[in-house]
């Protein structure tokens, strides 16, 4: 069970010249998960990689407390837009490597790939695989880290029917398993309702027509 | 420990994909035999002319062979979103990046370090000669690498910055260069290795290892934003 508390404070986002969002709080805990909405352009990846430090906000503090004193980007998984799957190494390589990356446990990595339905490409090179596939391989990257905060950019967006079930079945899994999780989303989640978080009510007023 | 784990995965990791196919490790070994070969073509086969330039000659073209495979050096795991990945390893971003350039480095190095004694004989250097010569050459390249993978960090946010890349590592080369071919005369006149050139070329190693990811870390987090 993980135990951990994030909180985003006052947040305001600047991409470019523009101002996106301003004034977001947000405070979670264990277990719970939250469904980032907004048009194309709000700001949710922005968002996303902030809270990956990655990207400085504009304004604001996020604070993060718990998984033993740990900090924030030793303990959250980003599932970006990018797949960071090397085309010339098999997926097994790849996988083994992630997992003493983010300090997991490799006995973990088959049951894992099992559970995903993807045993099958392990001895694949990743220039052969589809984009659904190298998606299962990230929640596969993802499962393997075994980390409390998992921040999942259009984590559904190339999954068939049966992936995106599953993908469901996890997020709840994480959380009833103390995880936290914020999910940029355009279509309802197969999962067990989320937190809605939409970041049109944060934009600045005298920016909302170039929206 | 989990520290010293994460590291080394960076390190095995970049030496298993470079050496692997398509890696293109080979590539500065590739570039160095070919200036080796051509020299005698190109200043005529004077055994004793080749014996007095070939220790600058060597490093000129360590120079050069080492700038080959600057420009790919972070542009692959930028492009495909693993050093988004890497940024949450939970070492310093810079320590991180400390493991990717020494990776890149003994994959890049060791078939170097084939290339090297030989051409070292193919350049008529009295045998005694060639194993000092090739230390220093090697701790050379680790001076161009550090100072390069600097170039290269920062020409990463630039399509095909080779050019660029070239540009800014070319002048951080001068004095690895310059302390580098004063070794290989000194060496040659049977000094040693142990001479003024050696001990400033290692000191630039030991300011690079430092100094060098530092600046590496903060140009890719630029890139990452």
């Amino acid at each position: 069970m993980f135990d951990c508390t994030l909180e985003l404070n006052e947040i305001a986002l600047k991409r470019g010249e523009r101002l996106l969002i301003s004034g977001l709080n947000l405070a979670l805990k264990s277990g719970d998960a939250v469904e980032l909405r907004g048009v194309n352009g709000a700001g949710k990846s922005t968002l996303l990689r902030a809270i990956t430090n990655m990207h400085k906000p504009l304004a604001g503090k996020i604070v993060f407390n718990g998984h033993g004193g740990r900090e924030l980007t030793e303990s959250l998984c980003f599932l970006g837009h990018l797949d960071a799957i090397k085309a010339n190494q098999t997926i097994k390589a790849q996988l083994e490597f992630w997992c003493d990356l983010f300090g997991g446990d490799r006995a973990n990595i088959q049951k894992i790939v099992t559970r995903l339905n993807i045993p099958h490409l392990l001895p694949l090179m990743g220039a052969s695989l589809s984009a659904g596939q190298k998606r299962r391989i990230s929640l596969a990257r993802i499962l393997i880290a075994n980390r409390p905060v998992w921040l999942l950019d259009e984590p559904f967006a190339p999954l068939d029917e049966k992936g995106r079930a599953q993908l469901g079945e996890i997020i709840d899994e994480h959380r009833a398993n103390g995880g936290i999780i914020i999910a940029a989303v355009h279509d309802t989640p197969n999962c067990k309702p989320m937190q809605l978080l939409n970041l049109m009510d944060y934009v600045p007023e005298y920016a909302g027509d170039d929206l | 420990m989990k520290e010293l784990r994460t590291f080394l995965s960076i390190i095995t990791r970049e030496v298993k994909l470079n050496l692997g196919t398509g890696g293109g490790a080979l590539l500065p070994t590739a570039f160095f035999a070919g200036a080796m070969l051509l020299l005698p073509f190109a200043v005529g086969p004077d055994r004793e002319l080749l014996a007095k330039i070939g220790g600058g000659y060597l490093w000129l073209a360590l120079a050069l062979a080492s700038l080959v495979s600057l420009e790919r050096l972070f542009q692959g795991d930028i492009d495909d979103g693993t050093m988004e990945q890497l940024s949450l390893s939970g070492l310093p971003f810079s320590i991180a990046m400390l493991g990717k350039i020494l990776g890149q480095f003994v994959a890049i190095i060791l078939p170097l370090l084939v290339a090297m004694p030989v051409a070292g004989l193919m350049l008529n250097i009295p045998s005694e000669y060639v194993m000092p010569m090739t230390f220093t050459l090697f701790i050379g390249a680790l001076a161009m690498f550090l100072l390069g993978s600097v170039g290269a960090a920062l020409g990463a946010s630039v399509k095909r910055g080779g050019l660029l890349v070239a540009l800014l590592a070319l002048p951080l080369y001068t004095p690895i260069v310059i302390f580098g071919s004063s070794t290989a005369g000194q060496i040659m006149m049977g000094n040693g290795v142990f001479t003024q050139g050696f001990f400033l070329l290692s000191a630039i190693v030991l300011f690079a290892i430092v100094l060098c990811p530092l600046a590496i870390a903060a140009a890719i987090k630029l890139n990452l934003d």
